[in-house]
């Protein structure tokens, strides 16, 4: 997963800027650390959300949690194939935007992690 | 029929199937990739998923994530639209494999109709005339197909294509030299110079029937559509009736086509291609296992919308009629593409600044474009489709005409200029064109 800097949705204005579709694809490619830090963590696929690796067990993460590089996270299950989403960075889970077993869309934000370090590696 | 159903396309073809889903009382559920979000088939929808970043092989083409759309929206079956995933096997076996009902034929004849050679077997079988020619001959025997066929004829490399190892023979004299140069050419360019013949149909027609089957071996046909209006192997305009075709040879057409149906068990909507040649043979060419983006020219002479009756057959329903499809009028559609005739109709994105669709009797535009749509580079330049109708061919001619004139584009280059310069040249109002005709033709469109 790819990690930049874009505004947080919070801290974005009431009335969105106004961009073509060229632009917004632009601005897609681009993933996701605000300046506050927070790295969001948005779903690579379009599948059902999963916060456990079976009906029942613990989930795999929960929030205040911290978490390493490369940690599991959750799981999107397509085609009842399940593919695990990890962290990039190593941090503390601040959010998770999804209910269990839930369907998410590509680029549909999943968590939001503060990384421990003051720098996420992959913007330096 | 079903609730809810997942239009896996994009562009002005999703916005037909949607419409039709609507119409027959059906959900729709809308996937697009990030470089369409907020687009219009994403509105009509009832519901919008977006399924990957804008490279089409990581959005569209993604067999896992359109099929999941499905599967978390809830749907019942797939309309695959055209391109993209419509003819691709193993999309239709994911969809069987995930409950969805796949809106077309089934996987193993998509995936027969799919390998061209197989294809030609299997319907030379049920009875379709291919194009006279032979399996690799040595050069006599080459020589006495020749003078069986009848010249022109063309050398083909059996390994090859692109044109390499090919030569076009028009005497007898010719054969020998032609055939030893070929297979060398053939031998350096693919390591095998085996050499094959067939017959060169020239001035050649691009000419193609629609079929609806269902499961009970009911067949429909919809008459021909003649597409040899091309360039590049894409076609431009097409129309129906043909010009070209005698009602004798048209029934012909229809009943081999359809008795080629029953023959291979094909189901839901197909299109069979065929070349036709000045003396009125026809020769079968490939069967195209899907909806077609000319299939309206049918419909409005027909009456009969396609979409609708390929939704109803995938939910198990039955053809209302069989046999061929009564017709009245003539129709000719007119692809708009976002594309610079004056350099060899290279696409050119951009943004539609202006777009005033043209109004009026017998006029349809099917598009997916408004004032402020990107088109994107990332697919085909397709900005919209119109099909006109009317009483007689030489009506229609006009009426395309003036729709094409009233239409208002501005901000990227079209092709309705060269359209129109097409339409009303001599050589289309009379009728007598082939698959050359872009060739043969200079157009002030295109410069020189």
């Amino acid at each position: 997963m790819r990690v930049s800097v874009r505004r947080t949705e919070e801290r974005e204005p009431a009335a969105a800027p106004t961009e073509s579709p060229l632009a917004a694809l632009e601005d897609a490619e681009l993933a996701p650390v605000a300046p506050n830090g927070i790295v969001r963590v948005e779903a690579p696929m379009v599948g059902t959300f999963y916060r456990a690796p079976q009906p029942g067990a613990p989930p795999f993460v929960e929030e205040g949690q911290p978490v390493g590089a490369g940690q599991t996270l959750c799981i999107l299950e397509a085609m009842k194939l399940m593919n695990e989403v990890k962290a990039d960075v190593e941090g503390i889970v601040r959010g998770i935007h999804v209910e269990n077993a839930a369907p998410v869309e590509f680029g549909q934000l999943l968590f939001e992690l503060e990384p421990l370090t003051a720098r996420p590696l992959d913007a330096l | 029929m079903f609730s809810r159903v997942l239009v896996a396309n994009r562009g002005e073809i999703a916005v037909r199937v949607i419409r039709a889903l609507h119409e027959l009382g059906v959900e729709a559920v809308a996937v697009y990739s990030t470089a369409d979000a907020g687009t219009l088939h994403t509105r009509l929808a009832d519901r919008s998923v977006c399924i990957g970043p804008p490279s089409a092989t990581e959005s569209y083409l993604n067999i896992a994530s359109v099929v999941a759309a499905g599967e978390t929206t809830g749907c019942e079956a797939v309309h695959p639209g055209y391109g993209f995933l419509a003819e691709n096997p193993d999309f239709v076996k994911a969809c069987e494999e995930n409950d969805l009902i796949f809106v077309g034929p089934d996987a193993d004849v998509m995936a027969r109709m799919g390998d061209k050679v197989e294809a030609k077997r299997e319907l030379a079988d049920a009875g379709l005339p291919l194009v006279p020619g032979t399996e690799a001959v040595g050069v006599d025997e080459a020589r006495a197909a020749a003078a069986e066929i009848g010249f022109p004829v063309l050398l083909k490399a059996s390994a090859g294509g692109g044109g390499k190892g090919m030569r076009l023979v028009e005497r007898a004299d010719d054969l020998e030299d032609a055939f030893e140069r070929a297979g060398a050419e053939a031998l350096a360019a693919f390591g095998d110079g085996t050499l094959y013949l067939e017959k060169l149909i020239t001035p050649a027609r691009h000419v193609e029937i629609q079929v609806l089957c269902d499961a009970d071996g009911g067949v429909l046909t919809l008459g021909e559509r003649e597409c040899s209006i091309q360039r590049r192997h894409q076609k431009l305009i097409e129309e129906s009736p043909s010009p070209a075709l005698d009602d004798s040879t048209r029934e012909a057409m229809e009943s081999a086509v359809a008795r080629a149906c029953h023959a291979i068990s094909y189901l839901n909507a197909g299109t069979f291609e065929f070349l036709l040649a000045p003396d009125g043979s026809y020769y079968f060419i490939e069967l195209n296992a899907r909806l077609q983006v000319e299939h309206p020219v049918s419909e409005l002479v027909t009456g009969i919308d396609i979409v609708r009756e390929q939704l109803k057959l995938a939910a198990g329903e039955q053809l209302h009629e069989t046999g061929r499809a009564p017709r009245r009028g003539h129709a000719i559609e007119v692809r708009l593409n976002a594309e610079d005739p004056a350099r060899g109709f290279r696409p050119a994105p951009g943004v539609i600044e202006r777009f005033r669709p043209p109004l009026g009797p017998g006029i349809r535009l099917d598009t997916h474009v408004e004032e402020g749509s990107v088109i994107s580079p990332y697919y085909d330049s397709l900005i919209g489709k119109l099909i006109v109708w009317d009483e007689d061919r030489d009506s229609t001619i006009e009426r395309a005409l003036g729709a094409l004139g009233e239409l208002e584009l501005r901000g990227v280059p079209t092709t309705r200029d060269a359209a129109m310069e097409i339409l009303a040249s001599d050589a289309f109002r009379s009728g007598q064109y082939s698959t050359s005709f872009l060739d043969e033709t200079q157009l002030a469109a295109v410069g020189s």
